[in-house]
């Protein structure tokens, strides 16, 4: 039994973190919070160019044939570099369209998500579309990530014709703007664009071949979850350095911040809390590709987790950093704005603690 | 065990109930004339020159000042009531805050006649604004490591260094300074810092904007490339400075304004969830409304201990650790209210408005005005401890 990353893994690990080094520089993410987007494109490309966006794709279709773990291993690092990129939208839609897809919308969208030349949203998990009185798709949601700009949406529909309760289709809509209403918006983090509210109108676009029952209903919000989780664990990972940085750099009263137990105790408590997520992190990503009974609890603890810990580590950050921590002089802010948004895109925190308790009341 | 502490009950008196009657109505009559907003957008307190000459032509700036100063030589309590009112309404309170606060009471204090008379009269007119000069970029918690020096030539100081985080140093007439006048001692690194009104237009002061994470200008770094000020600038004794600075800092802690920055929030969270709430929900909001209601007993407390002359500095020190982690605990539950809330999206959009820009002034309420951990040295300090 393994509790490390294979050397093949490790060699993924070091290509992400060379790559965003390279592509998604700091002062190029500030650059973004002004509206400047010039590299994003250009960072889109050299991820797809290095076989991450086709993590989750089969090689036949031009993919790497990856899995979640993999494809976490890609996010940490884009989450700790505050990248501006819809990576996790887009392997979750590839994962879904790899295994529900006919051969032909198979072909039509993989291998175009394997070299970087779309990107995805997705709807309807949690909380998925139903149909109305007359058959027609209805749903409401916010925030969406990659509404604006995304060239395919997917909405994961309740079947509840069939009469199973564990029953959904998955649409694929490629004309967003005419099937539904999309109204993006102005969010606190300046790292993301493009978030937006999407109402179905009506029209249905098309369905993917297979249909999901439970336990694939299940994977997709796993993937979901702890895929943001590792986002956001890549985030702690960087504040907790930041933090620690400055309270060796900073002299005040003779000596290093970090020399007085009020700092040092707070940086090891946000040590071992870093410590616990990212076990909880990983233990999830490779229970998607592993053991997928228990991806779901796992991935629920890891994003449940995820909310709590990263807002404590971002918020810290600013406290350790004093004064400066609330300027824009420094990147704490960022941190800190975007893990407010991280607890929001994919359900509110509510929604993971709600999966836990209602486990543990049936396992009582 | 050195317990010092004391938080002795208030009952106000009919005087002060009196007094907020008044208040409130000014208050309305000015909501009426738009000078304050009827909705609230943002936490914390809007400038306005206007409204603080209009509550200074009322009588209610300088409230325990002589009459010959321009106060009206009223009690601290009264104080109190007047100070919370203005929160609880979110009147534009910014301009005049801190020169009411503390850069007046210091000058009453330990201020020559000559600079009473002179700048007394002006802040209790509401028109005549202070900003403070402590933080330095290399002296945060630890104040009394200021380099900023202050020479001494013929007829007055030179004055070199820097002064950061000073609030307002871009719309204030005048800075409440400490600067370095000698060297400190071995045995004493607080011997040799003084107090200094500095006029902000003398030439060679450099005002740079330092914006904050919400994108707002509050904040300046105040330069001065060797800038003159006569001798009357000087405030109490030279050398003292520390004495002086350290009653000014228990009242900048002292008042309701360290647990109030967030309770319109709270305020708009209740209107917003109705009354057909969970009993979770109900238990949440209760214990908010248990713990306003302690600070608002502790906080008056202060208002006593300082109406018996003595500075509450360990007392304002308790309150403030634990306004300002509550001022941050109302977004944290109002977020989570309502994020449960099944029609948060059909909410105004005034709440969320009012609700984000709560969560991102949350972590300055426990690191200005003294850090929460520098308030924990302080209170133990009181215990005997240190």
């Amino acid at each position: 039994m393994q509790f490390s990353f294979t050397e093949d893994q490790q060699m993924i690990r070091d290509t992400a973190e060379s790559l965003v080094a390279r592509s998604c520089q700091m002062t190029e993410v500030r650059a973004f919070g002004d509206g400047q987007s010039d590299f994003v494109d250009a960072l889109w490309q050299d991820l797809a160019k290095a076989g991450f966006n086709g993590a989750l794709v089969a090689e036949s279709h031009g993919g790497s044939g990856l899995g979640m773990l993999e494809a976490g291993i890609a996010l940490e690092a884009l989450g700790g570099a505050l990248a501006p990129v819809p990576f996790l939208s887009t392997t979750a839609v590839a994962d879904l369209i790899g295994r529900l897809g006919s051969d032909e919308q198979k072909s039509r969208y993989l291998s175009k998500i394997a070299a970087g030349q779309i990107s995805a949203a997705i709807v309807g998990c949690p909380d998925p579309a139903h149909r109305d009185e007359n058959g027609a798709l209805r749903g409401q949601w916010a925030p969406v990530a990659n509404a604006e700009s995304a060239d395919l949406l997917l909405v994961v529909v309740a079947d509840t014709a069939t009469g199973d309760a564990d029953s959904y289709s998955v649409n694929v809509i490629e004309d967003i703007k005419d099937s539904c209403t999309v109204e993006t918006f102005d969010t606190m983090d300046r790292t993301r664009r493009g978030f937006g509210a999407i109402t179905l109108t009506g029209a249905a676009g098309v369905p993917l071949a297979g249909s999901l029952d439970g336990d694939g209903y299940a994977r997709l919000g796993a993937i979901l979850a702890a895929g943001s989780a590792v986002e956001m664990l890549g985030g702690a990972v960087q504040v907790l350095e930041m933090a620690k940085t400055y309270a060796m750099e900073r002299v005040q009263f003779g000596r290093p911040i970090g020399a007085f137990q009020a700092i040092k105790h707070m940086l090891a408590d946000q040590l071992v809390a870093l410590e616990g997520l990212r076990s909880l992190v990983w233990a999830a990503l490779w229970a998607i590709d592993n053991a997928p009974e228990e991806a779901p609890l796992a991935a629920a603890t890891a994003k449940a987790v995820a909310d709590q810990v990263a807002l404590q580590l971002a918020g810290e950050n600013i406290q350790i950093h004093g004064g400066i921590g609330f300027t824009a002089d420094i990147d704490a802010h960022l941190y800190v704005k975007r893990v407010q948004l991280d607890r929001l895109v994919w359900g509110p925190p509510g929604i993971h603690t709600d999966f836990l308790e209602a486990h543990l009341e049936e396992m009582a | 065990m050195n317990l010092d502490l004391q938080f002795t009950p208030i009952t106000l008196s009919d005087r002060c109930e009196a007094l907020r009657g008044e208040v409130r109505d000014f208050l309305d009559e000015q909501r009426r004339e738009g000078v304050i907003p009827e909705t609230l957008r943002k936490v914390g307190m809007e400038y306005s020159a206007d409204f603080s000459r209009r509550l200074g032509a009322r009588g209610w700036l300088g409230w325990r000042w002589p009459k010959a100063y321009g106060g009206s030589e009223g009690t601290a309590l009264e104080r109190y009531v007047i100070t919370e009112e203005l929160l609880a309404a979110g009147a534009p309170v910014r301009a005049h805050w801190v020169s009411d606060r503390q850069s007046g009471p210091v000058l009453l204090t330990f201020g020559t006649e000559d600079q009473r008379q002179k700048y007394l009269p002006g802040v209790a007119a509401g028109e005549c604004f202070f900003c403070i000069g402590l933080s330095e970029p290399n002296s945060g918690s630890d104040l009394v490591s200021l380099q900023t020096r202050a020479e001494k030539i013929d007829g007055g100081y030179r004055i070199t260094g820097t002064k950061l985080w000073t609030s307002n140093a871009h719309r204030a007439h005048y800075m409440l300074a400490l600067f370095r006048t000698s060297k400190a001692t071995a045995d004493d690194r607080r011997a040799g810092l003084s107090q200094f009104i500095v006029d902000l237009d003398t030439p060679g002061i450099k005002v740079r904007p330092v914006v904050n994470l919400a994108g707002e200008h509050d904040f300046n770094e105040v330069h001065f490339d060797g800038v003159e000020i006569p001798d009357d600038c000087l405030v109490g004794e030279a050398g003292m400075g520390w004495r002086q600075v350290s009653a000014e800092l228990a009242y900048e802690r002292s008042g309701p304004e360290r647990w109030l920055s967030t309770f319109h929030v709270l305020a708009r969270l209740v209107e917003t969830l109705g009354t057909d709430v969970s009993d979770e929900t109900r238990r949440e909001i209760g214990e908010l409304f248990v713990e306003l209601l302690t600070l608002r007993r502790m906080s008056l407390s202060v208002a006593g201990t300082l109406e018996a002359g003595q500075p509450p500095t360990v007392q304002a020190a308790v309150v403030k650790e634990l306004g300002t982690r509550f001022e941050q605990r109302i977004p944290r539950v109002a977020h989570k209210l309502l994020c449960d809330c099944p029609d948060f999206e059909d909410q105004d959009s005034i709440a969320r408005e009012l609700l984000e820009h709560a969560i991102l002034w949350s972590p300055a309420f426990t690191i200005r005005g003294g850090t929460t951990e520098i308030l924990r040295g302080i209170i133990a300090r009181g215990l005997g401890l240190r």
